[in-house]
């Protein structure tokens, strides 16, 4: 199975960040400033990671809640983050439409979010939402 | 022995032609799935100058996002060649600017003043991420790719076809789904103490990809792709089918229609790749 990692490496320890950016040609790509996605999980990471359990129904509610209330990485199938980067939900939680503003308007009418709602807005209330606050 | 340009252009081109003429020759290769999300591309070691480009590309939804600039939009689901001019140098592939491309290059081809300056065929494992040149020794690297993004595929007539996706039910990769007891009996069988219930196998397959099943001898057993009963895309009956995964769908699962053993003859999954070029 083909995983990757989600991780957020300002929130954990300084040695797991150091070895999960050891490979040159394994940057990583972070969408919304805070959490890389990486294609490859360091046995560092691993060690601390929580993994995607594979009987949820509901998988983006799952990450979404996990990475508003937790700091632990998250290793996930490819098939499954890939298709949760390309949801309006993570658009909207990345809040990096710039001048996309007709993307940006159908995602928020897509969750049901009020039209007049800012992306700083529409991003804290996705985030609320996967926190369950 | 050197060649000159015009010799290796013309070797390249001799070799696409003879391809094409011996359709039934067996031609593996591997491809590189390049994902935009995980932002996945190749570097070049030194940047090209080119005043055209002619590369083969796959593109699931038809996108030229993250493409060279002035490629044309692929035809959506078939790996096609694109010959464009282009303006400037190149120094990444599958990324342009911001922008990254999802989907396959299976092979690219710069040109400056009517001579070949860099080709690449991504035809590696990616078990390391040097990615040759195979004209001028300027090698790209894979970024962001590992292994797992490789996939072998064989030539069948014009088309290519991934390696078999449907192993042993008794291989620990085949998992309980559903309620009662499953069993894996045979390679090919199981009993379930409950109907629905089955074997899975969990990110077998990727969605937005096309593949094709060849089902035969289904014996109280239906396969599905996806679980949820509304979107999930199910082989009821023996046959032939291609499918387009949906969003979602893409863990594999052999349900019992009804409790007791459910087999099958064989059932054959294969990634297919079909080509308009």
């Amino acid at each position: 199975m083909n995983n990757w990692l989600l991780i957020n490496l300002a929130a954990v320890p300084v040695e797991v960040a150091e070895a999960q950016q050891a490979l040159a040609n394994h940057p990583g790509a972070c969408h919304d400033g805070v959490n890389t996605v990486y294609t490859w999980i360091s046995q560092e990471a691993a060690a601390i990671a929580v993994t995607l359990p594979d009987d949820i129904e509901d998988e983006a509610a799952y990450i979404g809640q996990h990475l508003a209330t937790q700091s632990a990485p998250l290793i996930a199938p490819k098939a499954v983050l890939s298709a949760l980067f390309r949801t309006p939900a993570w658009r909207l939680w990345c809040a990096n439409y710039g001048e996309d503003t007709a993307q940006f308007v159908a995602d928020k009418a897509e969750l049901g979010l009020p039209p007049a709602l800012t992306q700083e807005q529409a991003r804290e209330a996705v985030y609320a939402m996967f926190a369950g606050v | 022995m050197a060649f000159t340009t015009q010799q290796r252009d013309w070797f390249f081109l001799e070799q696409q032609r003879k391809r094409r003429r011996t359709p039934h020759a067996l031609v593996q290769r591997y491809f590189h799935d390049l994902d935009a999300a995980a932002q996945q591309y190749y570097l070049l070691d030194s940047p090209v100058t080119a005043d055209r480009i002619v590369m083969s590309v796959y593109s699931a939804a038809g996108s030229n996002t993250g493409l060279p600039t002035g490629a044309p939009i692929p035809t959506a689901a078939k790996l096609v060649e694109l010959d464009f001019a282009y303006s400037g140098t190149l120094s990444e592939i599958g990324k342009n600017g911001a922008s990254y491309f999802t989907g396959i290059i299976a092979d690219l081809v710069a040109y400056n003043g009517g001579l070949v300056v860099g080709r690449w065929s991504f035809n590696t494992n990616l078990s390391s991420p040097v990615v040759p040149d195979l004209v001028g020794g300027n090698n790209a690297t894979a970024v962001n790719m590992t292994s797992a993004d490789a996939w072998q595929a064989t030539q069948a007539g014009a088309d290519w076809l991934g390696d078999e996706l449907v192993d042993s039910l008794l291989n620990p990769s085949w998992q309980q789904q559903g309620g009662g007891t499953v069993t894996a009996l045979t390679s090919t069988s199981f009993n379930s103490t409950l109907g629905g219930a089955g074997l899975k196998k969990v990110a077998a397959v990727l969605d937005g990809q096309t593949y094709i099943i060849n089902a035969a001898g289904l014996d109280n057993v239906e396969l599905w792709f996806g679980l949820s009963g509304v979107s999930a895309q199910k082989i009821l009956a023996d046959g032939i089918y291609q499918i387009t995964v949906a969003t979602g769908n893409t863990d594999i699962y052999f349900r019992a229609q009804f409790a007791g053993v459910a087999s099958f003859d064989s059932v054959s999954v294969k990634r297919l790749m079909e080509t308009a070029l």
